[in-house]
């Protein structure tokens, strides 16, 4: 069995109350899911605190997948995302400081990550079609968890600019998605 | 109603997966998604391709404590000491174990012969079928599998004691799937302190945590006879 049927049978018998599927569940993707919250959040307290609420989710509430929604790995970034969404509004007053910018990627390696997309061609493809302005926005919104507000900081753009960028990136993005 | 015009639920739905939508708006897009299924679509889209822009990002391992606070959140081990009316989450184990002297006593040996054990359990199914019977002597349980277990093939099931303070389990050992098996416990094992004695099931050679990682199957109370 690929991964993601292994995936997709290790969640059906958590829906039973299988701990030792849970728990194979936890090792097969805590780390892809700590790294994707982590990235957002830039703490790795909570980040701990967002991985956390996220299994306790799963094993609530793994009846609720079904395949219609998506691969298991994808709903399950999407929990962690959300929650970890949920976590940064508790900051949204708050500014990035020097240090978080510190630890954002730079422009050059989300360029470079682009590249390593292998097995999404079609968002890779369909990335490369956007200026180079326009997919850096949307990396730093999506993969950092940044808001408009702050990406416009880090690439020193008004938030007006970066807001329009961000949109009709969107919007080309899902017309290129959509070929 | 506005929200049905389809550019807008493209840029709705887009900016609550790429995050920028925050606050209010984000838990009442929330509410939306429950009452408009297209929405829902609309973010399954997003979802399934934005989330390959994660691929890009280097793993990093979690730090061992967060398995150990799901558990203890899940209420599968305990985070310290506490009253022992915290082991009610045993109660919803698959099945339950009685305690039945008489059925010790029609098996135990010759109390002539051999010295009488100092404590007893019996371990049985859901339909009250005996699967293991367990002697205390000293520091020693005699275990012996009487029939009923389901065959494990790839995995073990291991005896637990629950220490009656609610501190963490503490393994005694594997149990026999058929036959006897003597095991021989440690000085740090005190009996007098078992609140419980339970069965999980495990890999292989039992569980690779201090604690149980498999199903809690059964649990029952060691007699002072």
């Amino acid at each position: 069995m690929s991964t993601p049927q292994l995936l997709e049978r290790d969640l059906q018998q958590i829906a039973l109350g299988d701990t030792a599927a849970f728990r194979r569940l936890y090792e097969a993707t805590s780390a892809k899911l700590f790294s994707v919250s982590y990235t957002m959040l830039r703490r790795s307290d909570w980040a701990e605190e967002a991985l956390q609420d996220t299994f306790i989710k799963v094993w609530h509430r793994a009846a609720d997948y079904s395949v219609s929604k998506g691969s298991v790995m994808s709903w399950l970034i999407s929990i962690v995302r959300y929650r970890s969404i949920d976590l940064l509004r508790n900051r949204a007053n708050q500014e990035l400081s020097a240090d978080d910018f510190d630890e954002l990627p730079a422009a050059d390696m989300l360029e470079s990550t682009i590249e390593s997309l292998g097995q999404a061609k079609n968002l890779r493809m369909c990335m490369d079609e956007l200026q180079p302005t326009t997919r850096q926005c949307i990396q730093l919104a999506f993969v950092c968890g940044l808001s408009h507000q702050e990406v416009s900081e880090h690439i020193s753009e008004a938030l007006g600019s970066v807001k329009s960028w961000i949109r009709r990136g969107l919007d080309s993005l899902k017309r290129c998605l959509q070929r | 109603m506005k929200y049905q015009s389809t550019e807008l639920q493209h840029q709705l739905a887009a900016r609550y997966v790429l995050g920028s939508m925050r606050g209010l708006a984000r838990r009442r897009f929330q509410r939306l998604l429950m009452d408009i299924p297209a929405l829902r679509d609309e973010v399954a889209f997003w979802e399934e391709h934005l989330h390959e822009l994660t691929d890009v990002i280097p793993l990093r391992q979690p730090p061992a404590q967060v398995w150990q606070r799901i558990q203890e959140r899940l209420g599968w081990v305990q985070a310290r000491p506490v009253s022992r009316f915290n082991w009610s989450w045993l109660l919803g184990a698959m099945a339950s174990i009685v305690l039945l002297v008489n059925v010790f006593m029609l098996v135990s040996p010759d109390p002539s012969i051999t010295p009488s054990p100092q404590r007893i359990a019996v371990i049985q199914n859901a339909d009250a079928r005996t699967l293991w019977l367990i002697e205390q002597r000293d520091q020693q349980l005699k275990v012996a599998a009487v029939g009923a277990i389901a065959p494990l093939a790839n995995e073990d099931y291991q005896l637990w004691m629950l220490p009656a303070d609610g501190t963490a389990p503490v393994s005694l050992g594997l149990l026999p799937q058929q036959g006897e098996v003597l095991l021989t416990l440690t000085d740090k094992i005190d009996l007098a302190l078992v609140g419980a004695l339970a069965v999980s099931r495990e890999p292989l050679g039992g569980s690779p945590e201090p604690f149980p990682t498999g199903p809690v199957l059964f649990t029952t109370d060691l007699l002072i006879i």
